[in-house]
């Protein structure tokens, strides 16, 4: 019967020094443990990805945002891609690069999250669709040539893809290019960008003010990529005046507006095993990145003193509350009766 | 001044009167108050019970907050300096070095570059570096920083094969409106790395010129030959009919420039490494700056208080009388 007399005699302490004097011993050790900085490292999972952003004409399209206040799709995607950023788990490795032509240009490889978060906004506030070194918009070599990126100089990262899937001058059908990595072996979501009706594509002055719009003559001058080139025996069987016939791709009528192609953002989909989804809000961003395969853990440090600070300052203000206040508390943790007769 | 990192945190703070009006201590029945004799002492120890509780839970909430002080800035002297690497990424820069001995296979200026200029980064912890490159468009990198995981990030980004033509008019430009409106703290020195050069009109000379002598920025080029091409310093050959030369055109407009110049041509990737020891040599020389001291944090401080005055508390918990004693 050791342990009962010892659990007896606590017992009797414990009601001699009355809860509230407990409860203030535990907010002092709580206030103790916290004055010096503890702190648990715990394990999580977290990727590394590389933020493509296409910047093209058709980027600065306003029709996303919110109804109201429409903005071009290129700001849009860089606001959505910053606020995701305080999402993602320190530890997460964030890089950014840029698409036009036919090609990607890394701008900063993978970085912490959290240590260079304002590096990493700074680089991609600053993306501006001036950067472009060409006008084209061959959003097939540029996803080839983004996955070629990773695989060439990030290994183990993935694709985040902000583009709205439309591209000039448009593809013959049967002339798309093809890609030659295993689909899938990069993971990696397309995130598609813009409205759902066509919308004329704005021509930006040198201080970003719109000088006009993109019009059929403007789009009706462009090279048409990969059109068949046929001999003059292939014009004669196939009569009609192929010659002087247009040589643009066919449904490149309207390439001077401009809107969300999923159905091209599906198609490469396909092929190189990306996810698609449209973007909408940084939370979703964040997390279809997060579910994206190929993670790895890190650990992060976790501080404890704000628990604990919390957590003391509660018990501190229980001890002290009156009765009447401290009988609103569940039974078991109100002070004993201050009226308890004590046997002397 | 103490800044706080959660400010939001220290609405807690009102908490702090619940002690001034709670007491909690153990009362005791007493027959007749009035024949209890006037004793200020008592009175004395009870607003300091009552003050100590309002302290602790003050203390907590400003512990919760995050505080910190950031210090004055201190003059010191030292050696810091704020580089804007300005990186040719034109197509070219894929290609190899033109030295003796160079043949296919071999590394690729840009890479070489990259490679070289991540060593230099990382052997000047305390300079700030931004990044800017060009190919036919200037490309923002970062802003000068001393986040220096971000500043190898980008240079090592830049070793991805480039694209386009060599715009070193507009690198620049950009290069020189990362030093507007920041104070001076360190020498400033935009690092060019390029391997071609290209005509610079009249009035993009001028606005050049201007900003170099606005910014008090010094300019050193380093200057990657390709194989078969010319140098800033091989003069145009009249023999030869018309010939633009725009490396060494643009090497006399340079020297032109009034301010600190140096030109480093690198055929070789050794070339190069000489050529960025010599820079970091050159931008060893002692400077007046000013450091921000690294900001101090309180809230272990704060969080002393509490405990101690939580303590004090406690102490005088346990000295409560559990009834009168006679």
């Amino acid at each position: 019967m050791k342990t009962g007399a010892l659990a007896s005699t606590l017992a009797h302490g414990l009601r001699g020094r009355g809860t509230r004097f407990w409860l203030l011993a535990a907010a002092t050790l709580c206030f103790g443990i916290a004055s010096f900085d503890p702190a648990v490292r715990i394990e999580r999972e977290v990727g590394t990805y590389m933020m493509v952003f296409d910047i093209t004409q058709s980027m600065n399209t306003q029709d996303v945002g919110p109804a109201d206040a429409r903005i071009g799709r290129l700001d849009f995607a860089k606001q959505l891609a910053i606020s995701a950023l305080d999402q993602l788990p320190c530890g997460t490795q964030v890089g950014v690069s840029i698409f036009v032509e036919r090609r990607t240009q890394p701008l900063l490889m993978p970085v912490d999250v959290c240590r260079s978060r304002g590096s990493l906004a700074d680089a991609i506030d600053h993306i501006d669709w001036r950067m472009a070194w060409a006008a084209d918009s061959h959003l097939y070599y540029g996803t080839y040539s983004a996955l070629d990126d990773i695989r060439r100089m990030a290994p183990g990262a993935a694709l985040a893809f902000f583009t709205d899937g439309h591209q000039t001058p448009a593809l013959h059908p049967g002339r798309i290019p093809s890609w030659d990595g295993k689909p899938g072996e990069v993971p990696g979501v397309l995130f598609g960008v813009g409205g759902e009706s066509p919308e004329p594509v704005p021509k930006l002055g040198e201080k970003g003010r719109i000088e006009g719009y993109w019009t059929p003559e403007d789009t009706a001058g462009f090279a048409s990529a990969g059109a068949p080139t046929l001999s003059v025996a292939d014009m004669e069987r196939m009569g009609g005046d192929i010659r002087n016939a247009p040589q643009r791709a066919p449904g490149s009528e309207n390439d001077h507006l401009s809107l969300r192609r999923d159905d091209i953002l599906e198609d490469l989909s396909q092929r190189t095993g990306l996810a698609t989804a449209v973007a909408r809000s940084a939370d979703q961003v964040a997390r279809q990145l997060r579910a994206l395969p190929g993670g790895r853990t890190a650990e992060t440090r976790m501080p404890l003193r704000p628990l604990l600070a919390l957590a003391g300052l509660a018990l501190l203000i229980v001890s002290l509350a009156p009765a009447s206040v401290a009988r609103l508390l569940p039974a078991r943790a109100r002070p004993a009766s201050r009226l308890t007769p004590v046997s002397t | 001044m103490i800044a706080f990192d959660h400010p939001q945190w220290l609405w807690t703070a009102v908490l702090a009167l619940l002690p001034l009006l709670w007491h909690g201590q153990r009362t005791l029945a007493h027959g007749w108050l009035p024949g209890v004799p006037h004793d200020p002492a008592s009175r004395v120890l009870a607003a300091a019970l009552r003050t100590l509780g309002a302290l602790a839970v003050l203390a907590a909430a400003l512990a919760l907050a995050s505080p910190h002080r950031q210090g004055e800035d201190i003059e010191r002297i030292g050696t810091g300096a704020h580089i804007v690497i300005t990186l040719d990424r034109s197509a070219s820069m894929s290609d190899g070095f033109a030295g003796r001995g160079a043949q296919e296979g071999d590394e690729a200026k840009g890479r070489a570059a990259a490679r070289l200029l991540e060593d230099f980064v990382r052997e000047r912890p305390r300079d700030l570096f931004g990044l800017v490159s060009f190919s036919t468009a200037p490309v923002h990198g970062l802003e000068l920083t001393a986040d220096h995981d971000a500043v190898t990030a980008a240079i090592r980004a830049s070793a991805a094969p480039g694209v386009g033509l060599t715009n070193i008019a507009a690198g620049l430009t950009m290069s020189l409106e990362q030093f507007k409106d920041k104070p001076v703290t360190g020498s400033r020195v935009v690092l060019l790395v390029s391997d071609g050069a290209a005509q610079i009109d009249a009035r993009k000379q001028n606005q050049i010129r201007r900003l170099f002598a606005e910014n008090r920025s010094a300019l050193y080029w380093i200057f990657l030959r390709t194989a078969g091409g010319r140098g800033p310093s091989d003069p145009p050959d009249p023999e030869k009919g018309f010939d633009p030369a725009p490396e060494y055109f643009l090497n006399e407009y340079f020297r032109d420039l009034g301010v600190p110049y140096r030109l480093y041509e690198a055929d070789t990737p050794d070339a190069l490494a000489r050529a960025i020891a010599d820079v970091a040599r050159l931008q060893n020389q002692p400077l007046r700056y000013r450091e921000t001291p690294p900001r101090q944090e309180l809230g272990g401080l704060f969080m002393g208080v509490s405990f101690l005055c939580s303590l004090l508390l406690l102490v005088a918990r346990s000295l409560e009388v559990p009834a009168w004693s006679r």
